[in-house]
């Protein structure tokens, strides 16, 4: 009783004044019969409806917990000031692979929505030449946020595309933080639209059942009741295709795009092999260092020259360190297999070795430090000064890591030393370090 | 009071306060990003979303899907139901495959190979994705023929 009282104070009223604007003229798409196609409905507009409010949600919510991931509050870690007060919490380092599941996630369930989405629009596209066009205010606010949920929802999924294969060629702008507050935009008016359109929803799954129209072959097609929804064709055409074999495709398009993708997310195992449409889906080699690399030695200006025998690490804390790297190997060493993450969605499982980092804390007197800041010789970029917060220092499993699977760490990989910290993202496991300021009251 | 507000505006009051508080919320995201010096861009490519969708993308498969039908309705009734089968067939694939495209054609033909060589430290060779594109490409058609000929062998 309460749900219908709260949809009719939300829909917008028969009786509303004149439209505010003059209407577009009734030519080519702007006429209603323009549109033939007798699957357009309320039926599948909502059913494509909640696939994409569950799979969008997913990608919102790990989006949400990445940025958290990076504890934005702490240093010069947040990559966006917008909202930081919100993450409050520090991030666990339990369970390990806990930035490689949201992550992977994000990506997987982005590239999943993408046909879910174009159906979607696909669907409803006879209503972006709806007449008349403005109806009343509140018509025209519906209208504005639909037109910022489409343009927010398409430039965040086609960011994100781009930002995973490395083609920044005309973005013109630094994708992270522009990502993230696209996402604010796309949050708020998805509200609105979910609130909205919610009971619209509901009463179509519960007129026509949920899987109801799916027994109808193409033959048995017919476009529904006129009066139930704006996109309903009013001259439609016959089917060429079934709803059920609509729905198919588009779930084929979904599943393809991500099973393509997802083993590069795996954190190791023999599915890594079937990310043929993936960025890092490639074989690497057998070797100890033949792992990911986000980030060449040469392209973060380190030289030979800055990592070789001339090479120590300042450890700040109530005590001033300065050691060699024969110094750091000659410390009680430990060992853990840990996976690591990039924000673009792959991770790597890999055994490291090297010294705990709550006792190179001990080592410089400050196990009761609240904040570690790690430096790197790699200059000018913005994770080249890292602060990580009390939790992650004192877990046993956080390293200076010398070494991976058996030996010396590549070039690449950060040699001399690098952190490695568990369910960390990937650009905070800084590498080539060369300082820790263990902070002390 | 209620009925002339309701008039004006075209809704009830509940209506404008979720749409002032949801606006808003989005409006605070949108001028975080128009804040920044890279604002232009932003805003071209947000833009660009929406009108390239809406207005190019969509007519251009609207096109596709009609020159098919097109084909389907010179084949004579009986023709036009075999045809339709078998067009659906095509149509399916052809989809997948485009999607496909679609996404990854950054990687399929290299557009991001000095960035990506520069970061993942490995060439990125400038067949190795249009192969797999095509072998999946090849796979899905493939695979719909298999289904084409066993819905034909039930039937």
């Amino acid at each position: 009783m309460r749900v219908n009282r709260l949809s009719r104070a939300l829909r917008s009223a028969e009786d509303a004044r004149r439209p505010p604007l003059p209407d577009p003229p009734e030519v080519g798409p702007f006429r209603r019969d323009a549109w033939r196609s007798p699957l357009r409905g309320p039926w599948l507009s909502s059913v494509l409806s909640v696939a994409l409010l569950v799979l969008l949600g997913i990608v919102v919510l790990t989006g949400f917990l990445s940025h958290a991931a990076y504890d934005p509050g702490l240093g010069q870690n947040a990559t966006s000031d917008a909202l930081k007060g919100l993450y409050f919490f520090a991030w666990p380092t339990d369970p390990s692979w806990l930035y490689a599941l949201t992550q992977g996630l994000h990506v997987v369930c982005g590239l999943a929505a993408i046909p879910v989405l174009l159906a979607k629009l696909w669907a409803v596209i006879p209503k972006l030449y709806e007449r008349p066009a403005v109806a009343s205010i509140s018509h025209g606010l519906e209208r504005l946020s639909l037109a910022l949920l489409v343009g927010s929802s398409l430039f965040l999924v086609a960011t994100g595309v781009l930002n995973i294969q490395y083609w920044y060629a005309g973005l013109g702008f630094n994708f992270t933080p522009v990502h993230y507050a696209a996402a604010l935009v796309f949050v708020g008016v998805l509200v609105l639209h979910v609130v909205l359109k919610l009971p619209i929803v509901a009463s179509a799954l519960t007129d026509d059942g949920v899987l109801r129209p799916l027994r109808a072959g193409r033959r048995e097609t017919r476009a529904p009741a006129l009066e139930r929804s704006l996109s309903v064709a009013t001259q439609p055409a016959e089917a060429t295709i079934s709803r059920r074999g609509f729905l198919g495709a588009v779930g084929l398009g979904s599943v393809t795009l991500a099973g393509l993708a997802a083993g590069q997310s795996l954190v190791g195992g023999y599915l890594r092999e079937t990310a043929l449409l993936a960025p890092r889906g490639r074989a690497l080699g057998t070797g100890p260092n033949d792992f990911p690399v986000n980030q060449t030695a040469r392209a973060a200006g380190i030289t030979p020259a800055l990592t070789g025998a001339d090479w120590r690490l300042t450890v700040h804390g109530r005590r001033r360190l300065v050691l060699s790297r024969d110094e750091l190997l000659s410390l009680p060493l430990s060992t853990h297999r840990l996976p690591i993450g990039c924000v673009e969605g792959w991770s790597t499982l890999e055994t490291w070795t090297g010294v705990p980092l709550h006792g190179l804390a001990e080592l410089a007197g400050a196990r009761d430090s609240e904040e570690l800041v790690v430096e790197s010789i790699e200059r000018g970029s913005p994770y080249g000064r890292v602060s990580l917060s009390r939790g992650k220092l004192v877990d046993s499993r956080s390293l200076l890591a010398l070494r991976v699977n058996g030996a010396d760490l590549s070039p690449d990989h950060g040699y001399p030393a690098r952190i490695i910290v568990p369910a960390l993202p990937g650009v905070h496991n800084t590498k080539w370090v060369r300082a820790l300021t263990f902070r002390v009251a | 009071m209620r009925d002339s507000f309701r008039r004006g505006y075209g809704a009830e009051p509940l209506h404008l306060l979720v749409a002032l508080a949801t606006l808003a919320f989005a409006g605070f995201g949108f001028v975080t990003a128009a804040a920044r010096p890279d604002r232009l861009a932003f805003l071209l490519w947000f833009g660009g979303a929406v009108i390239g969708h809406d207005l190019v993308l969509f007519w251009l498969y609207a096109a596709v899907r009609r020159g098919l039908e097109r084909t389907g309705r010179r084949l004579g009734p009986g023709g036009r139901e075999r045809a339709m089968r078998a067009i659906n067939h095509l149509t399916v694939p052809a989809f997948v495959s485009a999607l496909l495209l679609l996404v990854w054609f950054p990687l399929i033909f290299g557009l991001g190979a000095p960035v990506y060589e520069r970061r993942a430290g490995i060439p990125l060779d400038p067949d190795l994705y249009l192969g797999r594109w095509l072998l999946v490409t090849a796979a899905l058609f493939s695979g719909s023929a298999v289904v084409y000929l066993a819905r034909l062998r039930r039937a």
